[in-house]
């Protein structure tokens, strides 16, 4: 199985993404080997508890913007729902959101790992 | 000569096949017929052996009724001499009176009669039950003397047997027999006479005297004497000799006759094997009566009427009845086996020289367009100050590759296909784009060879369907570029596209493609195979032609992924059409909206079936429109109505036409009616060689064959303005933005690679500035006309996009203060944009990037 097709079994809509890499599905593949590494540079759980609600949110609009152009669309709704309720102050629901999506983000991160 | 070869191998190993075959099938037979041939002589053996048994269990039988006719014999004989004895001796001198009351008075036998016969005169008494009379035996001196000579010669011994031949006893007139003993009998004158004692039994008597046990019920028993005459015969038997009974109904020479008599005079007992009267193999079996006067008794019984327990051939039928079924299941199943192998090895030797053919064919086909890659390479570094030589070395290198990735794509798709990893990624989709993009990927070869093409769609009322878009371009591609392959120069090409009710729901949709050509045609033997890898039919044309052998198998793969079918008809020489059907959900945008005002349209085409389902989709969506056939007649009849103050709002023609081409129609429609009437040219074809002639001729649009709903409705509105909503737009066509410079300030890698490919594949190039700051040093330093626009992250670090938005437009420079910037960010929210315009931006696109609105705020930017 390729990483592309193991992938879509965590909402990741690879059609969709090839198709904004203009159908080269190698240099998607490519860019998707740098998604683990924007993760770990773009900490928002570390921030929200600290309460730097402001990088949490910039970390988090970042990856927000990450996921939705690699279509993981799962994680992005994620994403844009724990922007909003920074953004708004709600940063408890903001923590519980994203311990939600945590998991499918190791689960992605941890399948991209495999094939680098 | 090595095919020669390969063919004479082939024969032999298939003639040796058959002779071993052959040798098997005939061992086997043989086999089967030793096996049965022993079991049957086994059993046929063991079958005489126990009527051998019977046999000999009858001589046994027939040695026992000797003794038992002895003794009846001498039992009879006994009461006579008995009798002669006491008239003899006791009683002295006794007249023939008192001697024939004697015996009438001793004999309590009925069955029995007496005589006393006198040796000189054969004449005396008969005594019968009550009463006694004379009586004459003269006349059978031959049947009684020997006996009455016997008697009276052995007078004193008593105890042997002196029995008459059998003779019709002349006071009875029955057959019988007499056992005699010798008398001496006192005269009227005192005087001794000699006569001897009858004891008189019929022979009828005397053979129901034997009766045979158990298991030899059906044998019969005859007694005869030293001349074999018959004393008791078998029944129903003529001859009254046994040796002429023998020789009557056996095929005997004299020599053996003699045999079985001196055989009868001389043994005491025997054995023969001789046919009786009605033909029954018979076993005879005689024993000689002791003291008998050379009486034989002969039993005979039909070796078929013998009790013999018959063998139990049940349970070796079955034994046999199995062997034999066993070899049979054992052959078929051998056959079968043998069959699949056959089978088998044929498809691993057709694959196997498929595969050798497919490397062969794939390594000239690789070879070819990387000789191309190397070569124009080389060419470009030689010339590379020729700016015109390194561009063609360019374009040449970049179709060469653009071959090579098609090929390897195939190479891929049928390796995905064959592991099972293919799968399908529906998305809704506007089957008029698709179909649109199809026709223009053909374009190129369809002009190279100058070929006609045709494209009909026929009651498609759903052009948005639910379906991987990708697969179904991949299906319609491969049969029409195959089309386009395998027709010859200047023949003809055609799609339709039909819809159809599905019957796999109310929600779903039935399509049909049908790709028909006038080429080359395919060979039934290669239909068989055709949709199997690595085929290619076999003709000299077409090994000219590039291909892998592998796009029928991919796209006979994609239909049945898709769960549709394909089916083909094609005559070698004459063309194929392929027809492939697949049923689609149908997506939520419904073309029902898509309402015509009354418009009065005309359309003109020389293709009756394109006038009449562009006629079926205008009328679907509520116009009728005039037809015509050719340019002559549009010509009149838009003047027809422009006479009548009632002028066609639109004209739909053809721009190939027999006689009155399209641009010929648009300038005589010109010059008749002014620019009172909107032209749009409709054509399968390439029309941009025509645009500006077309253009300079009066058209005023142009529309891509087939009529889909949305495209005339499209186009209509664009001319008609009938509908206020905005006009579409070429959101995906970048041409217009080819070449321009921008500048992206990016601080994320992701987002930049995405960004990056996306321009790329527009052949717009791009700048990395990997945050605020950069950017507005880049632009600073950037001499004049360098960037086109900036794309600008919103958030960065170090300084902002909003930031450096601001500083650019605080900029001195015009150019720099000028400069078209689109803000990106992953916030869509009204105030982000509102905030974005604030700081200097003159657009925005939200994350995740999409390709059309990207151009889209591109075009719009820097239009401004």
């Amino acid at each position: 199985m390729s990483l592309t097709e193991e992938l879509k079994q965590y909402d990741v809509n690879v059609a969709e993404a090839v198709g904004r890499f203009m159908g080269m599905e190698a240099i998607y593949e490519k860019t998707l080997k740098k998604f683990p590494g924007a993760v770990e540079s773009h900490e928002v759980e570390m921030y929200i508890k600290s309460g730097d609600t402001e990088t949490a949110t910039a970390n988090a609009h970042t990856l927000k913007g990450v996921t939705g152009n690699l279509s993981m669309t799962k994680l992005y709704d994620g994403y844009v729902e724990i922007v909003s309720l920074l953004r708004g102050g709600e940063n408890d629901k903001a923590l519980t959101r994203l311990h939600d999506i945590l998991p499918l983000q190791k689960s992605i991160v941890d399948c991209i790992k495999k094939y680098m | 000569m090595e095919n020669n070869t390969g063919v004479e191998a082939e024969k032999k190993e298939k003639k040796d096949g058959k002779i071993a075959w052959t040798f098997v099938i005939l061992i086997n037979v043989l086999i089967a017929v030793i096996v049965s041939f022993a079991a049957v002589n086994y059993f046929r053996e063991q079958s005489e052996s126990r009527y051998d048994a019977a046999e000999k269990g009858f001589s046994s039988t027939m040695s026992s009724m000797g003794q038992v006719a002895y003794s009846y014999l001498h039992t009879e004989q006994t009461f006579c001499d008995n009798w002669a004895t006491y008239i003899n001796v006791r009683s002295g001198d006794m007249s023939a009176d008192i001697a024939c009351d004697f015996v009438m008075n001793v004999n309590t036998d009925q069955r029995v009669t007496s005589a006393i016969i006198y040796y000189d005169t054969m004449e005396g008494y008969t005594i019968g039950w009550d009463s006694y009379d004379t009586v004459s035996y003269k006349g059978l001196e031959d049947k009684v003397n020997g006996a009455f000579e016997k008697a009276e010669t052995c007078h004193m011994e008593n105890s042997h047997l002196h029995i008459t031949s059998p003779y019709i006893d002349p006071v009875s007139g029955v057959l019988s027999i007499g056992f005699c003993h010798d008398l001496r009998l006192m005269d009227d004158d005192g005087n001794e006479e000699s006569a001897v004692l009858v004891r008189i039994l019929p022979v009828s008597e005397f053979q129901g005297q034997w009766l045979f046990p158990t298991g030899y019920e059906k044998a019969q028993l005859a007694l005869i004497d030293g001349k074999g005459e018959f004393i008791v015969k078998f029944e129903g038997v003529e001859q009254t000799n046994f040796f002429d009974y023998i020789s009557a109904n056996n095929d005997i020479d004299s020599e053996t006759l003699g045999r079985i008599k001196n055989n009868l005079a001389t043994a005491n007992e025997g054995d023969m094997r001789y046919l009786n009267k009605v033909n029954q193999d018979s076993c005879y079996s005689f024993e000689r009566i002791e003291d008998g006067e050379e009486w034989v008794i002969i039993g005979y019984i039909a070796r078929e009427n013998l009790d013999v327990t018959p063998v139990d051939l049940t349970i070796p039928t079955i034994i046999i009845v199995g062997f034999i079924l066993l070899m049979a299941v054992d052959g078929i199943y051998i056959i079968t086996i043998n069959r699949r192998l056959k089978i088998s090895m044929e498809e691993t030797k057709f694959a196997s020289e498929a595969k050798t053919r497919f490397l062969s064919s794939m390594s000239h086909d690789i070879r070819t367009p990387m000789n191309a890659i190397i070569g124009m390479t080389t060419i470009a570094t030689k010339r590379i100050d020729d700016k015109e030589q390194v561009g063609e070395c360019l374009n040449q290198i970049t179709r060469a590759s653009n071959h090579l990735l098609t090929l390897i794509n195939d190479i891929l798709d049928i390796s995905k296909v064959e592991s099972g990893k293919l799968s399908l990624n529906p998305i809704v989709f506007s089957l008029a784009e698709a179909v649109g993009n199809i026709i223009s990927i053909s374009q190129p070869h369809i002009k190279e060879k100058d070929m006609e093409f045709e494209v009909h769609a026929r009651g498609v009322h759903h052009e948005y369907i639910f379906a991987d878009e990708l697969r179904l371009n991949q299906i319609l591609i491969n049969l029409i570029s195959n089309a386009i392959k395998y027709t010859p120069a200047k023949g003809s090409v055609r799609l339709d596209i039909e819809e159809q009710p599905s019957d796999k729901g109310a929600n779903m949709v039935r399509h049909i493609y049908t790709i028909s050509d006038n080429g080359m045609g395919m060979s039934e033997e290669f239909m068989k195979t055709m949709y199997n890898t690595f085929t290619r039919d076999t003709d000299s044309r077409i090994n000219t032609i590039q291909g892998t052998g592998l796009g029928l198998a991919i796209t006979k793969q994609m239909v049945d992924l898709m769960g549709g079918t394909i089916d083909v008809k094609s005559k070698k020489g004459e063309g194929t059409t392929f027809t492939v059907t697949l049923d689609f959900p149908i997506a939520e945008k419904a073309m029902d909206d898509l309402v015509l005002p009354p418009l009065r349209l005309l359309i003109a085409d020389d293709d009756e079936i394109f006038l009449e389902s562009a006629s079926d989709t205008l009328k679907s969506m509520g116009v009728n429109a005039d037809v015509a056939s050719n340019g002559e007649d549009a010509v009149k009849m838009i003047a027809d109505k422009h006479v009548h103050n009632a002028d066609y709002h639109c004209v739909i023609i053809d721009w190939k036409m027999p006689g009155m081409d399209g641009l010929e129609t648009v300038k005589a429609v010109r010059e008749k009616v002014g620019d009172d009437v909107s032209i749009i040219i409709i054509s399968a074809y390439d029309w941009t060689d025509i645009e500006e002639e077309a253009l300079k001729a009066g058209a005023n649009g142009f529309i891509t064959k087939p009529l889909f709903r949305s495209s005339v409705y499209s186009k209509l509105n664009e001319l008609l303005a009938f509908d206020n909503s905005e006009k579409p737009v070429q959101e995906d066509n970048a041409e217009d933005l080819k070449g321009i410079n921008l500048l992206i300030a990016e601080d994320n890698d992701i987002n930049w690679d995405i960004i990056q490919v996306m321009l790329e594949f527009c052949e717009i190039t791009c700048e990395r500035a990997e945050n605020g700051q950069i950017c507005v040093d880049k632009i600073n330093a950037a001499p004049e006309g360098t960037y086109q626009a900036i794309l600008m992250d919103v958030q960065m670090p170090v300084m902002n996009g909003k930031d450096a938005s601001r500083e650019i437009r605080s900029s001195d420079k015009e150019y720099v203060k000028n400069i078209p910037i689109i803000a990106m960010t992953a916030d869509a929210f009204a105030e982000d944009i509102i905030a974005c315009k604030e700081a200097g931006m003159n657009g925005h696109v939200s994350k995740p990037l999409d390709m059309k609105k990207l151009i889209k705020e591109l075009r719009a930017a820097l239009k401004s």
